[in-house]
């Protein structure tokens, strides 16, 4: 006895026949006809699909050896609550999140120590070139806002970071389009054709990074990637002489959400790519299970300076290995209000006067 | 010493009479005002002249003509009559066009022939008539005269160039409409170009995906199905160009039998 299957027709959804003319499946509402195969295993996969699965192993985090707490003191921001950690000989005195002075609280402890650290590469030297660069190749930032830039108060900061190792399977399913057209000497005629395309595949990333911070801005740190873990090394205390460290205060847990987004993201692009071809693709659905999946925490150096305009404030972050500079610039109105009426002028006589020259 | 005084009147007698001959051959002309309505003597032959020098110049007879009413003739009617079986037109086409301003009804009507025709189609004839309209509204009949004139000549050189104007070739002036497609145009692009400055100044965002995270060539595929589902195919008729010449110019024919081309309009 057949199995009973009520098949709906993926163009309008209605109740799908069998057409014993075409040997085909006909749709009675909008004329689609379909290939009995087709259907069936376009079934199968959906119910293949699993779930979603993303749990992670936390390999992270070790025990500090005698004396290596004791060597560091935390510094406490009065007036935004930051804490930040330098060495014994470090002195710390304005606050990077807020650019208020902070005074020593005492020494470090419970801290998770890191696993890694990528070292400093670019001094403060080449972080305040670059800063300058950044600033004065936007020409409609505010004139008093580039010279009132306190350039000296760049801070070099390691800022804790989740880093994620994964191997994981990927199915995703979509509907792509081919499209053909041609036309004869009536008419042009266009030929859409559906498909439903299913890829499926394992992929493995590493050092997916995640901003153990929450003072540090989350945008401001992943506008600043991509860092280069091979040049990481394992963690000692000597790297903190001279610069100072934000404590973490973001557990791997609460971290893991924004790596499985990136993660899944990645993944649907990667096989999306594989569907070459198409006209057009859109996703239907897709999960991602984690087969490994194995969280480290380590420091990476950031180049900060905070700085306050007009009540505003404005972080800039320099990437301290690669030197990417990257932060939010407040538009002068008026150097932007002469841009626009001049353009404005300009363009209409322009304009009108191609449009008389074409005689319109 | 009478013969003197004979020879004399004899030849002035054969000036006078030369000179009648002369008036009353060229009894045809240009400017024809029975509706008085350029009051001044000197206007009247300045008009005369200036219309007799562009026509002899284009070999193209310009004319205008005032009447206080047609008589039961519809302007048209009169005006294409007038020029038949008064001998206007140069040429074996009789090429050329007159101006007739019914006072009665204030309407003025442009009839053409033969070169007229090409030289002044439907639009250019509506064209002139909307020119002088407001000249002729307010009483500056010489003004709007002289316009009509110069337009005429205008349009009959452009035609002889091969292109006459017409509503795919319009005589360049300033257009105030222009102006504001292309104020507003302007306004729209520098908002763009503005939005993306701005956009440009606030580059800090979270990132899309772990793209650069992505350990290379780690892609394993495992199953890759692509079903074909259906298709559908729509059609749209192609247009033929509707023709993308001007209007070109009407006509009709006339009680004498010659075909005329016009327009009109009220002022």
């Amino acid at each position: 006895m057949a199995d009973l299957f009520d098949y709906k027709c993926p163009n309008c959804g209605g109740a799908i026949e069998f057409n014993s003319a075409t040997q085909k499946m006909k749709c009675p509402f909008c004329d689609s006809e379909l290939d009995m195969e087709a259907l069936k295993s376009k079934d199968a996969q959906l119910e293949n699909i699993a779930e979603d699965n993303m749990t992670w192993q936390v390999e992270a985090g070790q025990e500090w050896e005698t004396g290596e707490e004791a060597s560091m003191s935390v510094f406490v921001c009065k007036s935004c609550g930051g804490e930040i950690v330098g060495d014994e000989n470090t002195a710390a005195t304005s606050c990077p999140y807020c650019d208020n002075p902070v005074v020593m609280a005492g020494r470090l402890s419970g801290m998770l120590k890191p696993d890694f650290v990528i070292p400093f590469k670019l001094d403060k030297k080449a972080a305040k070139e670059n800063l300058k660069k950044y600033v004065f190749a936007k020409k409609f930032a505010p004139n008093t806002f580039k010279s009132e830039n306190r350039l000296e108060e760049i801070k070099g900061i390691y800022v804790p970071f989740w880093l994620f190792d994964s191997d994981i399977h990927a199915q995703y399913s979509f509907k792509g389009t081919k499209v053909r057209t041609w036309s004869d000497s009536k008419y042009r005629y266009t030929e859409t054709s559906f498909y439903h395309i299913y890829r499926e595949g394992d992929m493995a990333f590493e050092n997916i990074p995640v901003d153990g911070s929450t003072r540090m801005p989350d945008d401001l740190m992943e506008s600043i990637e991509p860092f280069d873990f091979s040049q990481a090394v394992d963690f000692q205390t000597a790297y903190l002489a001279g610069y100072l460290a934000d404590k973490y205060d973001v557990t791997m847990e609460n971290s893991i959400d924004r790596a499985n987004n990136r993660l899944k993201a990645t993944a649907e692009t990667v096989l999306k790519n594989t569907a070459t071809g198409y006209t057009s693709l859109t996703t239907k659905s897709g999960a991602v299970q984690i087969k490994k999946g194995v969280a480290k925490y380590a420091l990476y150096p950031v180049w900060i300076l905070t700085t306050k305009y007009k009540n505003e404030k404005y972080t800039f972050a320099m990437n301290g290995q690669t030197g990417k500079f990257i932060g939010d610039l407040p538009v002068s109105k008026a150097k932007l209000a002469a841009l626009g009426s001049g353009l404005t002028l300009g363009l209409t006589a322009l304009i009108y006067l191609v449009l008389f020259f074409l005689n319109m | 010493m009478i013969k003197r005084s004979m020879t004399f009147l004899i030849a002035v007698f054969l000036l006078f009479s030369i000179s009648l001959t002369a008036y009353a051959e060229g009894e045809k002309r240009q400017f024809i005002d029975e509706a008085n309505l350029i009051s001044s003597a000197d206007d009247v032959a300045a008009m005369e002249a200036k219309l007799k020098n562009l026509s002899d110049t284009l070999q193209f007879d310009i004319a205008i003509m005032t009447v206080n009413d047609c008589g039961g003739k519809s302007t048209m009617e009169y005006a294409d009559d007038f020029y038949d079986y008064n001998g206007y037109g140069y040429g074996a086409d009789a090429d050329g066009c007159i101006l007739v301003v019914n006072m009665s009804e204030r309407y003025m009507w442009i009839s053409t022939c033969g070169y007229g025709i090409t030289a002044l189609t439907d639009w250019g004839i509506q064209y002139i008539i909307d020119e002088i309209t407001p000249a002729m509204s307010e009483g500056d009949y010489a003004g709007a005269f002289e316009n009509y004139a110069d337009l005429v000549g205008k349009f009959v050189n452009e035609a002889r160039q091969g292109n006459p104007y017409d509503t795919n070739h319009k005589p360049r002036q300033f257009s105030a409409q222009n102006l504001l497609i292309a104020f507003i145009a302007a306004v729209v692009i520098v908002g763009i170009i503005i939005g993306m400055i701005m956009k440009s100044y606030k580059p800090v965002r979270m990132q899309a995906d772990a793209g650069d995270y992505l350990i290379k060539d780690s892609l394993l595929l495992g199953m890759q199905t692509d079903n074909f589902l259906y298709s559908s195919v729509s059609k749209v008729s192609i247009e033929s160009n509707s023709s993308s010449g001007g209007g070109g110019s009407s006509t009709h024919t006339s009680s004498s039998g010659s075909t005329h081309g016009g327009g009109g309009g009220h002022f």
